[in-house]
Order: C-alpha cells, then sequence, then structure tokens
C-alpha cells in the first residue's frame, strides 16, 4: 500500500494523506486492527514535517477511522465495508470516466456536484 | 599522545614521548602489524562481498548500498583497529599507562562503530522532489534487527556488569586481592574491583545505550525510493547486523578482558612461592584458587570464542528474513 504526496498541490498534505487512508480503508486494502506507521516513520518516508503525519492521523481518530494506543501505535479501527452495488457503481464509473479521458480531479469534482444535488431531482432523472 | 615520537634503536621500534618509551622488537611489531592488515582485510572482504552480493535494482538502490556499505566499513575498521590494539598492546607490552583506558578501550572501539553508523543514517539522502511516496507499512526496532546478535548484546552487557558487581564485592582493595596475611599480607593485582569496575560499568552501559538508540536511527531513517519494501527492509536489517554484532563482540571482549584480570590474579593467589632452606624457592597455595583462576581463564577463552563466532558466521536464512530479496523496483 503505497501513498503519495503532492508537494506542489493546492491540497493540503495532510488532507492528501488522510483521504489516502481513507480510501484504503474504504476498499477493504487497509484491514481493521492493521498498523499503520509511526508518525516519525511516514514523515521520515515522505520527507515531510511530522506535524503533517500527526494532524492527518489526528484526523482521522477525530473521524472514527484510526485509534492510538499505548505501545501498539496507530490502529485501523473502522470496519472493513463489505463491498455493494455502489462500489461495483463507483468502480464502472472510473472506467468510464478513463475511457472519456476526465481527468481523476474533474471526476471527483463531477461527483461532488452531484451529491450537491438534491436527492429528488436525481431521482426525476 | 600528545607529543608522541616513533624512533628506532637497533632492533627494536619506540613508541611514546619523553619519560614514557615503549619499544617492541622489529620482528614482533612486523607480526603484530601482520596480523592487524590480515583481520582488516578479511572484515573489509567479509563486508564488501556483502554489499556487492546485494542486488539494485535502482541507481537510488546503488546510492543506498553505497551508503550503508561507506558507514558500516568506516565504523568497522576504526573498531576492528582499537580491538587489536587490546590484543596488541597486551602481547606487545605497549599500551595505556592508565589501566582504566585500556579496560574500556572495547567499549571506545564499540563508540566508532556506532558513531560512524549514526553519522550514516543522519546523512541518509532525504526525499526530494514535489512528489513523494512512501509504502504505508509499519516497522519497529525488533522488525529491522536480527534477533540473536541484539540478545546477545544484553547477555554480554549483563554477564559483564554481574562479574563486575561480584568481584567488586570479593576485592579486598579497589583494584586488587591480598595474598598472605600480617606483615606477609601482599596486593595482587590489577584485580577488576570498584577502581575498574565502575568506568567499566559505565561504558557499558553507555555503549547499549547507544546500541539501542542508532538501531532506531536505522529504523526511522528515510526508506530507499523506487525499490520493494523487502529491499528496503534487507539494507537496514544489514546495517543494524553490522551493528549489533560489532557491538555483541565488542562487549564479548570486554567481559573475557574481566575474566581474564580476575583469573590471573587467582591463578597468582594460589601459587605462593617460599624460601627452601636449601636455597632456591618452593612453591605453596590453595588448590581452589588454582582451580578458580583457571576456570576463569577457560571461561574467558569461551566468551572470546562465542564472540567471534557471532560476528562472522552468518545466521540461518530463516532467522533472517528478507536477506537479499530479488532486486525488485517498484514504478514509482
Amino acid at each position: 500500500m503505497r501513498i503519495t504526496v503532492d508537494l506542489d498541490s493546492a491540497t493540503p498534505q495532510y488532507e492528501q494523506i488522510r483521504a489516502q487512508v481513507v480510501a484504503l480503508i474504504t476498499a477493504g486494502a487497509l484491514g481493521e486492527g492493521e498498523r499503520l506507521p509511526t508518525v516519525r516513520t511516514l514523515a521520515a518516508d515522505l520527507g515531510i514535517a511530522p506535524g503533517t503525519v500527526a494532524r492527518a492521523y489526528r484526523e482521522l481518530e477525530s473521524a472514527g477511522q484510526v485509534a492510538t494506543r499505548r505501545r501498539v501505535g496507530t490502529v485501523v479501527t473502522a470496519p472493513t465495508r463489505s463491498p455493494g452495488r455502489t462500489d461495483e457503481i463507483a468502480r464502472e464509473l472510473v472506467d468510464t470516466a478513463r475511457r472519456e479521458g476526465i481527468s481523476g480531479p474533474d471526476l471527483l469534482d463531477l461527483v461532488r456536484s452531484a451529491l450537491l444535488a438534491p436527492p429528488n431531482a436525481r431521482a426525476a432523472e | 599522545m600528545t607529543g608522541g615520537t616513533v624512533g628506532i634503536d637497533g632492533n627494536s621500534i619506540c613508541i611514546g614521548g619523553a619519560g614514557a618509551m615503549s619499544c617492541v622488537e622489529w620482528t614482533r611489531a612486523a607480526i603484530y602489524l601482520g596480523a592487524v592488515i590480515a583481520l582488516l582485510a578479511l572484515v573489509l572482504g567479509v563486508l564488501l562481498w556483502d554489499a556487492l552480493r546485494t542486488t539494485t535494482p535502482s541507481r537510488a538502490a546503488a546510492r543506498a548500498n553505497r551508503h550503508a556499505t561507506l558507514a558500516s566499513t568506516i565504523g568497522v575498521v576504526v573498531m576492528v583497529v582499537l580491538l587489536t590494539w587490546v590484543f596488541g598492546g597486551v602481547a606487545l607490552g605497549v599500551w595505556p599507562r592508565d589501566g582504566r583506558v585500556l579496560a574500556v578501550l572495547p567499549a571506545l572501539a564499540g563508540a566508532s562503530l556506532l558513531v560512524a553508523q549514526a553519522v550514516g543514517q543522519l546523512t541518509w539522502p532525504r526525499p526530494s522532489g514535489a512528489h513523494r511516496e512512501a509504502e504505508l507499512v509499519s516497522r519497529t526496532v525488533a522488525d529491522v534487527t536480527p534477533l540473536w546478535p541484539r540478545r546477545m548484546v544484553f547477555a554480554w552487557a549483563g554477564t559483564a556488569l554481574a562479574l563486575l558487581a561480584v568481584f567488586a564485592l570479593v576485592a579486598d582493595g579497589p583494584r586488587s586481592l591480598t595474598q598472605g596475611t600480617g606483615r606477609f599480607a601482599e596486593p595482587i593485582g590489577p584485580y577488576p574491583g570498584w577502581y575498574y569496575g565502575l568506568p567499566m560499568s559505565l561504558a557499558i552501559v553507555a555503549t547499549v545505550t547507544a546500541t539501542e538508540l542508532v538501531l532506531r536511527l536505522i529504523t526511522l531513517r528515510p526508506a530507499v525510493v523506487g525499490v520493494s519494501v523487502d529491499w528496503d527492509l534487507h539494507l537496514r536489517r544489514r546495517s543494524a547486523g553490522h551493528v549489533t554484532r560489532g557491538i555483541q563482540l565488542v562487549l564479548a571482549v570486554s567481559t573475557a578482558g574481566i575474566l581474564v584480570a580476575a583469573g590471573w590474579v587467582h591463578l597468582a593467589l594460589g601459587r605462593d612461592a617460599y624460601p627452601l632452606e636449601s636455597g632456591g624457592y618452593g612453591v605453596t597455595g590453595s588448590p581452589a584458587q588454582q582451580h578458580l583462576g583457571a576456570g576463569l581463564m577457560v571461561l574467558a577463552v569461551g566468551v572470546l570464542l562465542a564472540g567471534v563466532v557471532m560476528a562472522f558466521v552468518p545466521l540461518r536464512r530463516g532467522q533472517r528474513d528478507a536477506s537479499a530479496p530479488d532486486a525488485l523496483a517498484v514504478p514509482s
């Protein structure tokens, strides 16, 4: 499981880390009880400030995705969601976007705009 | 060693300053230097062979391999030179005038290895560029350190501290045992009492603490970019292996030195010379002291051999997972 950080991105570095860890948990790549690297280890490997990784972990902890335990470190606490129809459609959506040449950020913008639309409006379509 | 000179006097080579000149025969000095060079060649050969058999899948990996090898090589060479001075000094009679310096010389040898490794880890190439990557895998000191050499570090340190405590309690003076009683009482030394025990204990505790700190540095250094987790772990385990194997050897030498010093004095206690009426000297003494002294000497040889074996003999494949993994380049 590899995570990346783009230092030139407008998205804060801690948010990039947080989002990728959440994505890995959602995808089931990180299971409940699995240990994350320590703040210092991940910061050293990424070459960024330990405070940045610590903030990402704090955000994950406050969202209930991970928990920091003495002697054990930071472990995943969110249960892995069993894949359903939505996962299947999400994968199909990504495949379709790739075929149509839509970039990742543009696809995320599309999903966000879809989320902003009222539920009944989507149902009427 | 300030103001020290090296001079040639007939068949001898003399080292030292004014008033403290030590002379050694050419032949003995040549044998000693030859032995040091042969030992250095052996150690360097093992280190370079270990580095060359590591497959490097990328330029970054090759650079990391060179960096780790350089740190180990510098540290091990200085360590070997200082350790051979311990043995050479005893064999040639050229040793520091203060016995406490000789007593902590193995720890100084260990310190040179630790400093070289610490500098190597602290100057490890940092990730660069705007695009950074990292494996989301946790690693601890236990993950990167070979189990048995690390255990031996604690075992030798514990044994040495226990021996120093016992000998300090047994000693009749700061650094001696007393032979005879009354006006015939005569101190026999150097015995590893508190005079030597205190600096040695401090040096041993400092060595073990520094070893753990260096192992932590090895664990925390940035991962090599563009290689698999196994490859990076292999490089860490190699560095940690050099540290723990070297330090356990240093502590084994210290332990053996304590045993030799104590054994020598107990042997002397067991052999008390007295003048005979017919002229000459007879030998008497306690057989128990002789047996104790001989036992300590044998134990010292055993400890030294065990330390050397642990320093050089490779671990079985099962004991060193992720050793020399295939060259797995991870696409970035």
